[in-house]
């Protein structure tokens, strides 16, 4: 739109400027037309007047004749010759006024012969008279012939002075025509351009509205902005701040106006500040960050955006506090390196734990292995030398060792689990649970256990560490139905919490519920050794191993009514409701 | 002086370790023709017929290595791995009998060639059992190359 009319308030001007020189043309012209039809009008009288002095020309010589005749005064005579000097000037003059005219030339030229006549008639009876006295066949009074003569000669004068002023009346009638023509055009076209500039007018003063209102949003916008905008100079002041200057840094504008704005700038950064301006004078800068004092004296760090006008010598530059939005990265920075820190060290913590692992695993089981190693040959291969009080203290020697074995095993899988990585396999839980009660089967095949196996779901895991989950639950339940006659053992899922859960219960010895925090402590047990063995490791894997796969695990008991162990693991909730294999219906096992 | 066939390097810095692998050994007849290296250095200069056993032949190598892996000077995987880089050492069956059960220990053994991986149990039944298979095995069951075909190839 605004391009639009940009383009319509030079095509306006230029139309009416045209009009006008058209206009002023027109009115040169049509002068001209009036002048030149004056001269015609007077040429016409002109034409008019000599034909008349002809007419009375020859009317004098035909006077003169016949005044000879009467008086045979010589007088006559030379106003005869007078008469025709003038006929023949006055022709010639008037041959030359209709010079432009042919048919009036040629009337002329008519009425010229017919006066010759009527003269050579004339001179003839004056010779007549000059030579023989009176004749009596040219008497005073004209001849029929002359008269006709001099009728002719009238009647060619009037035909010749008709022409003429129907000439001048068709001219006129043109000329009438023409002015009504001018007068129409010239007033259309005044019309016209009045229009025009009225309309130039209009355009221009919306335009100048336009951009009026424009300068004004683009005051407001400088007001109301809370970055800090001016323009300075190549002379080292400000030239016009707004008002976010004295907000954020506390001078007055008239205080910031007064000094050069290198006094603001932290001494540190004056050189770069320098840098920066002469290279902003020349071509933008983008993102140039220096530090402006506050009135009270502190510093902000300001981020600079500027734009040269290079004809002018100034520089137009917007500035942002970047003081907060600085610290922040800076913190940020210090954390990330803080954090950084800590991996590393959790690195180092962690190689130190394997290394620590790995030497617990070989250095303190190989005392273990000695001591049951030598106390199982000395029993084998000296036992006859030995009491039975001895072979039986030397028994509880090697069960020593081998309980501290599986403390040691144990220790180790826990420590192997915490820090494997998970590798995450679609499983099939019945087929798991299947494999780890096949093998407790085998472990206990003395004991009369039911496991009664419900529909368990396919879900990502990892299926070893999974399956040692299982195997910990189920080996526990095993142990602690131990005193049971017939001991029974589920496995299933079911809905807690809107969460789907893995249970494993037992109808064993249970535990108070007081305890229930110990259950998945390193080396806590519920139960004396005597009546329970375990190294109190087991739950705490199982722990590791679920927390590993972002679930839960906690349990459920009462004294002598049976425990209950729940778990989540993160793919549950989106497993597939129950595996194919198991869908005809409950497991059984019975051993 | 050439030295006596030897069917069974052991290389173990335990002296307890030791003893109680003989001791299983000889049980079923089999620790006989034994050679016991201390550290790793002993079973270099053993198995290269080097130094102390520059008497030694190429020709008479040991029918197995028990090899455990933390040994003073030279570590058991390195002496695994100069074992298993040079020809004439190549062929020989080396099973690491180790108290160590770190996945790493064994990933890396078997990468360096190890014929096999073996943990020494606490239990002294089952150790027993185990280093009892494993002479079985390497020294009756096992038929390994004979020199001269092996170098010919």
């Amino acid at each position: 739109m605004k391009k639009y009319i940009k383009g319509l308030v030079p095509l306006g001007l230029g139309l009416s400027l045209a009009l006008g020189a058209g206009l002023a043309l027109l009115s040169f012209r049509s002068l001209a037309e009036q002048t030149e039809a004056a001269d015609w009008v007077s040429h016409t009288h002109l034409v008019l007047e000599r034909l008349e002095t002809l007419r009375a020309e020859v009317l004098k010589a035909e006077n003169a004749r016949r005044g000879f005749v009467l008086t045979a005064d010589a007088r006559f005579l030379e106003r005869f010759s007078a008469a025709r000097t003038e006929i023949l000037k006055t022709a010639g003059e008037l041959r030359l006024l209709t010079a432009d005219n042919d048919s009036q030339q040629k009337r002329l030229e008519a009425v010229q012969t017919l006066i010759e006549k009527r003269i050579q008639m004339l001179e003839q009876s004056i010779a007549g008279i000059q030579a023989g006295g009176r004749i009596s066949a040219e008497p005073a009074a004209p001849t029929l012939a002359g008269a006709e003569l001099t009728a002719q000669i009238s009647d060619a004068i009037r035909a010749m002075e008709s022409a003429e002023k129907d000439l001048l009346r068709q001219r006129g009638a043109a000329l009438k025509q023409g002015a009504r023509r001018t007068q129409t055009l010239l007033a259309g076209g005044t019309l016209v351009t009045l229009a025009l500039i009225l309309g130039v007018f209009a355009l221009l003063r919306r335009e100048i509205g336009e951009r009026t209102r424009a300068e004004e949003e683009l005051n407001r916008f400088f007001n109301v902005s809370a970055d800090m905008m001016c323009v300075a100079g190549t002379d080292g002041y400000f030239k016009r701040l707004n008002p976010a200057w004295q907000k954020l840094l506390g001078y007055t504008v008239a205080e910031l106006l007064a000094r050069p704005y290198l006094d603001f700038v932290h001494p540190d950064d004056l050189a770069s500040t320098q840098a920066a301006a002469q290279t902003a004078s020349v071509s933008g800068l983008i993102s140039f960050e220096n530090r402006y004092r506050t009135k009270q004296g502190a510093y902000r760090w300001l981020n600079w955006n500027t734009s040269p006008d290079q004809p002018r010598g100034l520089l137009y530059a917007a500035a942002r506090d970047v003081t907060e939005s600085k610290a922040a990265a800076e913190s940020l920075r210090l954390l990330n390196e803080e954090l950084q820190g800590r991996a590393r060290r959790l690195e180092t913590a962690n190689r130190e734990l394997e290394a620590f692992s790995s030497s617990v695993s070989h250095d303190l089981r190989a005392p273990l292995r000695h001591i049951d190693g030598f106390s199982r040959i000395l029993m084998e291969e000296h036992a006859g030398q030995l009491s039975p009080e001895g072979r039986r203290l030397l028994e509880r020697v090697r069960q020593g060792s081998q309980h501290m074995g599986e403390l040691v095993d144990d220790l180790l899988n826990l420590s192997r689990v915490s820090r494997r990585e998970l590798s995450p396999l679609v499983t099939d839980l019945n087929t798991v649970a299947a494999q780890v009660i096949a093998d407790l089967q085998t472990a206990c095949q003395c004991r009369r256990v039911e496991f009664r196996v419900g529909r368990l779901p396919f879900v990502e895991c990892d299926p070893g560490l999974i399956r040692q989950v299982f195997s910990n639950l189920l080996a526990n339940a095993v142990k602690f139905t131990r005193p049971r006659d017939s001991a029974i053992i589920e496995i299933g899922q079911t809905d807690r919490d809107g969460h789907r859960v893995i249970f494993v219960r037992d109808n064993g010895v249970g535990f108070s519920m007081k305890y229930a925090e110990k259950l998945f402590g390193v080396f806590q047990r519920l139960h004396r050794p005597e009546d329970f063995e375990g190294t109190g490791v087991g739950l705490v894997t199982s722990q590791r191993i679920i927390q590993k796969h972002n679930g839960r695990i906690w349990a459920e008991a009462e004294v002598d009514q049976g425990a209950t162990f729940y778990f989540t693991l993160e793919g549950l909730d989106r497993a597939a409701p129950a595996s194919p294999a198991s869908a005809s219906g409950e497991a059984h096992a019975r051993t | 002086m050439p030295e006596p066939d030897v069917d069974i390097l052991l290389v173990e810095d335990s002296p307890e370790d030791a003893e109680l692998t003989l001791h299983a050994l000889r049980k079923d007849n089999l620790a006989n023709r034994i050679f016991w290296a201390r550290d790793g250095e002993e079973a270099l200069d053993f198995l290269f017929c080097r130094g102390a056993h520059s008497g030694r032949s190429f020709q008479h190598s040991p029918k197995v290595v028990l090899l455990d892996l933390k040994l003073p000077k030279v570590d058991g995987l390195e002496v695994l791995r100069l074992l298993k880089s040079d020809p004439r050492t190549k062929a020989i069956p080396v099973v690491i009998l180790t108290s160590s059960r770190e996945e790493s220990d064994v990933v890396r053994g078997y990468r360096n060639g190890a014929n096999s991986f073996v943990q020494k149990p606490v239990d002294f039944d089952q150790f027993r059992e185990a280093v009892r298979q494993l002479g079985l095995y390497w020294l009756v069951t096992n038929e390994p190359p004979r020199e001269a075909a092996f170098f010919r190839s």
